[in-house]
């Protein structure tokens, strides 16, 4: 599982993310080092799902709508 | 629930501000520390739309001197939430809807250019039956590329604690109880059957940022390595969150009590003139706030809150307290709080000094208590004597709305049926004589078809 947290924040990394965060930004919590090191890539990853989720509803309700129209 | 400083106990960790009491009323000190923030939240138009869209509570400017006026900016006076209840004291239902609006408030956030500097659970209360933030104090300026601070305490508030009801047990909640800070995204990983890893949500919030804890915990890691995170891509964590949320889904069926009404020896007769009884003591008592001790799915807590009373409906099954919820959220119900307390461990006082979180008993007392069908499961089911329930009960209310079940009721039989009878203290004479000591027996009524007497007492002054 380690090389697939790698893979992603390599993917985040090419994909044009740049440095961000400064110390000054965290908050009074315990943000966790982990919650904010791989954040960009679990959002990257659940983005590319949130898009195909979309796409695929699209296509879906493209068929439906042809459907109808047919009917 | 005061320190020396004048502030709440509760209101310690975030340096922004802190709540204190003065005369009765509930005040907020904001501090010069949190001005620019206090300051965008209000001109942003965000304040306005989360108070309008019933996700946070109102405040206003109060004109009263700060107890710490070196740090104060202002003070504001935010409206009460009646009764005070936690995470741990929530049904599924609850803490999933808690979580949903956390996440509406974050993504509203974001769209006015602030974001949530903190996802505690216990920034949200019940109020008027939904779930609304409390800490005026918890936005920040939303820097560019800045990934969510409040990410790791939202999972272990809410998307861990409720993967871990829904897959594995409702009573999980209380590990809520023992980790203030939520549940570790670590424990909640090993708990979690196997089958959670083939959820992408939940692999890639627990599994994987479990696993990847591990890896940076024995490790010096600079947090100035982290990523940007683009708004777009924390609107679809969000998005991605909240359909994990969403998506956790718990049917109650199976419960011990959730089917009681129709397996009691009530006839249809007997319930009915039961109702009409406490109606009855309940219009006597006139209380404004009401507890009702071992609720089952709040059938009485809903002719107290007929009446205009605030009702706290509390039970140990997880189960009833979910039909409770679901059926109060059906018909738009302000007046009930259901809650899962087990009243033989009832909630105590946890955190910094055990004053952090409020036990049961403080939040107390209420105007009236009901505790119908109730004294055989505490004075039976777990040995409690009669003069120590009624000390109880002199605690927690006022009035007390209480109904004698006899050794011969098919319940207490049903109680007895696997165990010694050891209780010879356990009848309705030593009953009134150990509650008289505490309270006055203002009216007793045997309860038509069954061997059930309901009373209505009230407290001795002391």
């Amino acid at each position: 599982m380690s090389n697939l947290v790698h893979s992603l924040r390599v993917i985040t990394r090419t994909a044009g993310a740049s440095r961000a965060l400064t110390r000054s930004m965290l908050g009074y919590i315990n943000a966790g080092t982990a919650a904010l090191i791989i954040q960009a890539s679990i959002a990257f990853a659940v983005g590319i799902g949130v898009a195909l989720k979309f796409y695929w509803r699209n296509i879906l309700n493209f068929f439906k709508k042809e459907k109808k129209d047919e009917g | 629930m005061r320190v020396e400083s004048g502030f709440l106990s509760s209101s310690f960790r975030d340096p922004s501000g802190h709540l204190f009491r003065q005369e009765g009323l509930l005040f907020r000190q904001v501090n010069v520390s949190y001005k620019d923030n206090y300051d965008t939240l209000m001109g942003s138009g965000l304040y306005e739309e989360l108070v309008a869209a019933g996700l946070m509570v109102p405040h206003e400017k109060a004109h009263i001197d700060a107890p710490d006026p070196r740090r104060a900016y202002l003070v504001i006076k935010p409206e009460i939430v009646p009764f005070i209840s936690y995470p741990y004291e929530w049904c599924f239902g609850q803490l999933k809807d808690a979580a949903l609006a956390t996440l509406e408030i974050q993504r509203r956030a974001l769209g006015s250019g602030m974001s949530l500097k903190d996802s505690s659970a216990y920034n949200i209360q019940f109020f008027e039956g939904k779930p609304v933030l409390i800490d005026t104090l918890s936005f920040e300026k939303y820097e560019e590329g800045c990934p969510w601070i409040a990410y790791g305490q939202f999972l272990r508030h809410f998307l861990a604690p409720l993967a871990l009801m829904r897959y594995k047990d409702m009573s999980l909640s209380q590990l809520l109880r023992i980790h203030i800070d939520g549940i570790p995204v670590g424990l909640a990983s090993t708990l979690l059957p196997a089958l959670t890893r083939f959820r992408p949500s939940l692999f890639l919030n627990l599994h994987l940022l479990a696993r990847s804890e591990k890896r940076y915990a024995d490790k010096p890691v600079d947090v100035e390595s982290a990523r940007r995170v683009s708004k777009k891509s924390l609107l679809a964590l969000i998005e991605g969150l909240r359909s994990a949320v969403a998506r956790l889904k718990w049917e109650p069926e199976g419960t011990v009590w959730a089917d009681y009404y129709d397996e009691t020896n009530y006839s249809e007769e007997g319930l009915v003139e039961k109702g009409r009884l406490v109606g009855e003591f309940l219009d006597h008592a006139a209380p404004g706030t009401v507890w009702d001790l071992g609720a089952n799915t709040g059938l009485f807590s809903r002719i107290a809150s007929e009446r205009g009373a605030l009702v706290v409906s509390i039970d140990n099954d997880p189960a009833c307290v979910e039909r409770n919820y679901l059926d109060c959220i059906k018909v738009d119900e302000k007046n009930i709080l259901p809650l899962v307390i087990d009243l033989s461990n009832p909630s105590s006082g946890i955190g910094w000094e055990n004053r952090e979180r409020m036990s049961l008993e403080e939040r107390g007392p209420a105007d009236a208590a009901l505790a119908l069908a109730l004294i055989h499961h505490l004075a039976i089911a777990n040995n409690v004597p009669l003069g120590m329930a009624a000390k109880f009960f002199s605690r927690v209310c006022e009035w007390l709305i209480i109904e004698f079940v006899p050794k011969t009721d098919s319940q207490v039989q049903r109680l007895l049926s696997s165990r010694e009878d050891i209780f010879e203290d356990y009848t309705q004479e030593t009953f009134e004589a150990e509650f008289s000591r505490l309270f006055t027996i203002e009216e007793s009524v045997r309860i038509p078809s069954s061997k059930r007497t309901l009373y209505l007492m009230r407290r001795k002054q002391a």
